[in-house]
């Protein structure tokens, strides 16, 4: 089973990098079993970023204005709002890119997740992200990498059975 | 009693473009404006970067374009070296925007301007969308856009290194030459392109002008706006989206401007307005006399409809047969239709998928000399692209060491803010009276003539998520919301 996870993010729109930094934290990890990219794509493009895997798990930016900057927001792709990276400014959001490329019968994950990290600045250019956000990368990459482990030992769980 | 309708995308939680209409006392459209948040910081962040380095950063500034500033930029750098770059490279340069420009087109026609024609202006929000088009126009038709649009995407990858934020284009040409294998795929991807490009026509010419319904609309005076046009124009006066003249054209269409790119902050100047932060740039031959029609105004635009326009034809076969069959069936050229820059799109489609399947077959395009290594020392320099939503410039002065000292771009979008804010209010005047009951598919009407300036905010400001999901509010005079409609 293919594990993907990808980091969205712009790295020179301050907290916006926050999944570029996720994704470059896991990738000198070196972790094995678990795929992962650094995207600075959105809408129907990141369809070419989840072709290919099983499971997919998304860490992106978010604004919610609920949460306390550097929280970490779990979620499906149905409950998510939008984040600056999902929701193309000129083409399909991502779910409904999802629904056209799954029925013309796209090589896609089975499931997506969303790791949301809710962000203070994502609109000032600028390398560095906001103190708050900062801390949170560690925690969001463990989180994102638990949630790879799960799948991964659901299959494996299945295969000892 | 006076309402306020504001249309208002809901994701308003991060950086969002809202249009706002006042209604006065009668229950008619006073005024429209449209109002988009600021990003902040980017003159800041370049002022001091070496020069070299913003065909990357700015290819950041925009995930919907970032081929246009990138391209933009490197030759703006090549001005600021005095670098002529080799013939080769500027091909390969306009060959990989080729690519873009159809990966650009095919997502604003299937999935922003389709859905209102294939489903209907007024069909209900969950059906008027990309799974709307496909589930009339056919699953075929979905595999289509997904993969045309997968192989623009992979052609500029291939060019460039990445498709979204190459870093390819440097002062004097480019890093990298095309291998002969590489050649053969894009030959193969760009025949794919050009068949689409034909298909996709004959869908709107079959869809949209075989319903006269939808031509009557094309033609009407709410979506009709007379002002001047912009687009850069080849020798032989035809369209290019990589090199060229500005020429302006009235809405009459004669010439009234024609200039170098570099020259122009002798053309253009800005216009402030204290609602917005997006500035209104306008012609200084005829200097701002407010948001007018008509040839004593300065306001322009700068759309695939301008470009069209302002050119004398197109430089490659299909397209030309296009464009003539365009202006014959609308009758008189310039065009005012703001809805007809979706089949000018689809014209451009068209020479895109061609000017591509030139280029590629080009004997010279796989030459390995790609690159002029800069010596003079840098200073100033002005680069200019069509972009897919209009003319875009960048201008960059540096010290003696190539360090940029100052920065200033005006954005595809920007050319239009004046035109956009105008064509709203014109369809909100046409669509709502007194007594009008405002339902999802009026506003829906009104949101088609600011669609038809395929506007990005990515980097006129910063993102307006999604396929703009809207909210309008119905206020009393003093601001108390008497009904909220949101899809």
């Amino acid at each position: 089973m293919k594990v993907r996870i990808l980091g969205i993010g712009n790295p020179i729109l301050k907290d916006d990098a926050i999944g570029i930094e996720v994704a470059k934290y896991l990738e000198c990890k070196n972790i094995v079993g678990v795929e992962i990219r650094e995207v600075e794509s959105g809408g129907m493009d990141l369809l070419e970023e989840f072709r290919g895997c099983d499971i997919a798990i998304v860490v992106d930016s978010i604004v919610t204005c609920n949460h306390e900057p550097g929280s970490i927001i779990e979620m499906t792709l149905n409950e998510l709002p939008f984040t600056r990276r999902l929701r193309g400014a000129h083409d399909a959001d991502l779910n409904s890119a999802l629904h056209l490329a799954k029925a013309i019968g796209m090589d896609l994950p089975e499931k997506v997740s969303v790791l949301a990290i809710e962000v203070s600045d994502n609109s000032t250019f600028g390398y560095g992200m906001t103190p708050e956000v900062e801390k949170a990368v560690v925690s969001a990459a463990e989180k994102a990498l638990s949630l790879a482990f799960a799948e991964l030992k659901k299959v494996s769980d299945q295969d000892w059975r | 009693m006076k309402r306020n309708i504001s249309i208002n995308p809901i994701t308003r939680l991060e950086g969002h473009g809202k249009i706002e209409i006042f209604l006065n006392e009668a229950g008619e459209v006073e005024n429209a404006y449209f109002q988009v948040p600021e990003l902040r910081g980017f003159e800041v962040f370049c002022k001091g970067r070496p020069v070299e380095e913003m065909p990357q950063i700015t290819a950041r500034l925009c995930g919907v374009c970032p081929a246009a500033h990138h391209l933009a930029s490197a030759k703006a750098a090549d001005a600021v070296y005095s670098v002529d770059p080799p013939t080769t490279a500027k091909k390969l340069r306009e060959l990989m925007y080729m690519a873009h420009f159809c990966h650009s087109h095919i997502a604003h026609f299937y999935v922003l301007a389709a859905p209102d024609f294939i489903c209907g202006p007024e069909a209900p929000p969950t059906e008027r969308n990309i799974l709307g088009v496909i589930a009339r126009a056919g699953l075929k038709v979905g595999g289509q856009v997904i993969e045309q649009r997968s192989n623009a995407q992979r052609a500029q990858a291939l060019l460039a290194g990445r498709a979204t934020h190459m870093a390819w284009a440097i002062p004097g040409g480019v890093s990298k030459a095309l291998s002969e294998s590489d050649r053969k795929t894009l030959v193969e991807w760009g025949e794919g392109m050009r068949e689409f490009a034909s298909f996709s026509l004959k869908l709107f010419r079959e869809v949209v002008l075989g319903n006269s319904m939808y031509v009557d609309m094309i033609r009407s005076d709410p979506y009709a706006l007379k002002v001047h046009n912009m687009g850069l124009v080849d020798r032989n006066d035809r369209v290019n989206f990589y090199d060229g003249t500005v020429k302006v054209c009235s809405p009459d269409g004669i010439e009234i401007d024609r200039y170098h790119p570099a020259d122009y902050l002798n053309h253009i100047a800005e216009w402030v307005e204290p609602y917005t932060y997006l500035k209104f740039p306008f012609l200084k031959i005829r200097g701002w006399k407010g948001f007018e029609e008509g040839d004593s105004s300065g306001v322009y635009s700068a759309t695939p409809l301008s470009r069209l326009n302002v050119a004398s034809g197109m430089a490659t076969p299909s397209a030309q047969e296009a464009y003539e069959e365009f202006y014959t069936t609308l009758g008189a050229k310039p065009v005012h239709s703001v809805l007809a820059n979706h089949w000018a799109r689809l014209i451009e489609l068209i020479y895109a998928a061609e000017r591509w399947c030139e280029l590629v077959k080009d004997p010279e395009i796989t030459n390995p000399n790609v690159h002029t290594i800069p010596e003079a020392a840098p200073k100033e320099g002005v680069g200019c692209v069509e972009a897919p939503r209009g003319t875009l410039t960048h201008h960059y002065v540096t010290d003696e060491k190539g360090v940029l000292t100052s920065v200033n771009l005006i954005v595809g979008t920007t050319n239009n803010n004046a035109p956009i804010s105008m064509s709203i209010t014109k369809a909100a005047r046409g669509l709502i009276s007194k007594n009008t009951e405002v339902t999802e598919g009026t506003l829906n009407k009104i949101e088609m003539a600011f669609r038809a300036y395929d506007p990005c905010m990515s980097c006129a400001t910063h993102s307006l998520p999604g396929q703009m999901p809207l909210q309008i509010n119905l206020r009393e005079l003093d601001g108390k919301v008497i009904r909220t409609i949101r899809r």
